[in-house]
């Protein structure tokens, strides 16, 4: 059995065994958690669907760089330009329903989250 | 669903769901650093959710769910060293160079794909290909679990036949 495979095996046997005594001191929901969420989700939103109007051009300019790397790894040198042909640039948004047919919903979560890395 | 409503959504989900999901990966790790990366990590992804239009039924079960999974990822990537990236996802396989690119490329390959398949392969093909899980698949085509999985294994087996005939045309 692998190390990663017993790690995985104790995780799960702590899952479903009675919950440890620290586990149930259950601690209101911490406010710089919550700020710190708000504001990534604020900044996520805006630039979501941002096109060549997105107040943060610095940061869509970087959505749009790693989005079309992954979509010419995905589809080929010359997808990104044929699905957006009218010259608008890569968003999250307009990519997310041909990524999501190609890779299945849970990649796509993943591959979106890797794009707004650090953002 | 829209960013402010996907917001509005995820921040209701953090008041409501943060402390027990705290509690539960605490229980976990044993380790305060991970175990608040995970709770932040898990909410973005349910964001993320969200902007995709997924409907989450039980929103306490799924945060629950994504977090062991992200404790999981994140205890294997620091214990097995050699963790594989996205990044190395296999251009090559691909690219196909010598054929049109574009749409074309894809309308053709998908109506070889169609003809390839029984009717039953190609519509379990068809919703994978749409997001929908095995269970939805299942509940969509009226038939059990183990059956959608029987038939995606066996069009991905022709699907690699025919790819592998593609490649190497002997």
């Amino acid at each position: 059995m692998s190390l990663f495979s017993k790690l995985n095996l104790e995780l799960r046997r702590r899952t479903h065994s009675v919950v440890p005594a620290e586990a149930m001191l259950l601690e209101p929901a911490s406010a710089p958690g919550l700020n710190d969420l708000r504001e990534r989700l604020d900044r996520w939103g805006q630039l979501w669907s941002a096109g060549k109007e997105s107040p943060d051009t610095s940061a869509q300019e970087l959505i749009t760089e790693r989005l079309t790397h992954w979509m010419r790894l995905c589809f080929g040198e010359r997808m990104p330009t044929s699905l957006h042909g009218n010259g608008d640039p890569v968003s999250l948004s307009s990519s997310m329903p041909i990524l999501t047919a190609f890779l299945g919903r849970r990649a796509t979560r993943e591959l979106s989250r890797r794009v707004l890395q650090g953002i | 669903m829209d960013a402010s409503q996907a917001r509005e959504t995820t921040i209701q989900a953090y008041q409501l769901h943060a402390s027990a999901l705290s509690a539960y990966v605490r229980g976990l790790t044993r380790n305060e650093p991970l175990a608040q990366d995970a709770v932040q990590e898990t909410f973005l992804r349910l964001f993320l959710t969200l902007m995709q239009g997924e409907d989450i039924k039980s929103t306490g079960a799924w945060l629950h769910r994504i977090a062991h999974h992200y404790i999981s990822e994140t205890l294997k990537s620091t214990t097995v060293r050699k963790a594989v990236s996205l990044d190395d996802a296999p251009e090559e396989r691909l690219r196909d160079d010598r054929a049109n690119p574009g749409s074309d490329r894809v309308s053709e390959w998908v109506e070889s794909a169609r003809l390839l398949l029984a009717p039953r392969e190609w519509e379990c093909v068809q919703l994978r290909a749409e997001g929908f899980d095995y269970t939805e698949i299942a509940e969509e085509l009226a038939i059990r679990p183990g059956t959608v999985g029987a038939l995606l294994h066996r069009a991905t087996e022709k699907l690699r036949k025919r790819l592998r005939q593609r490649e190497s045309p002997e």
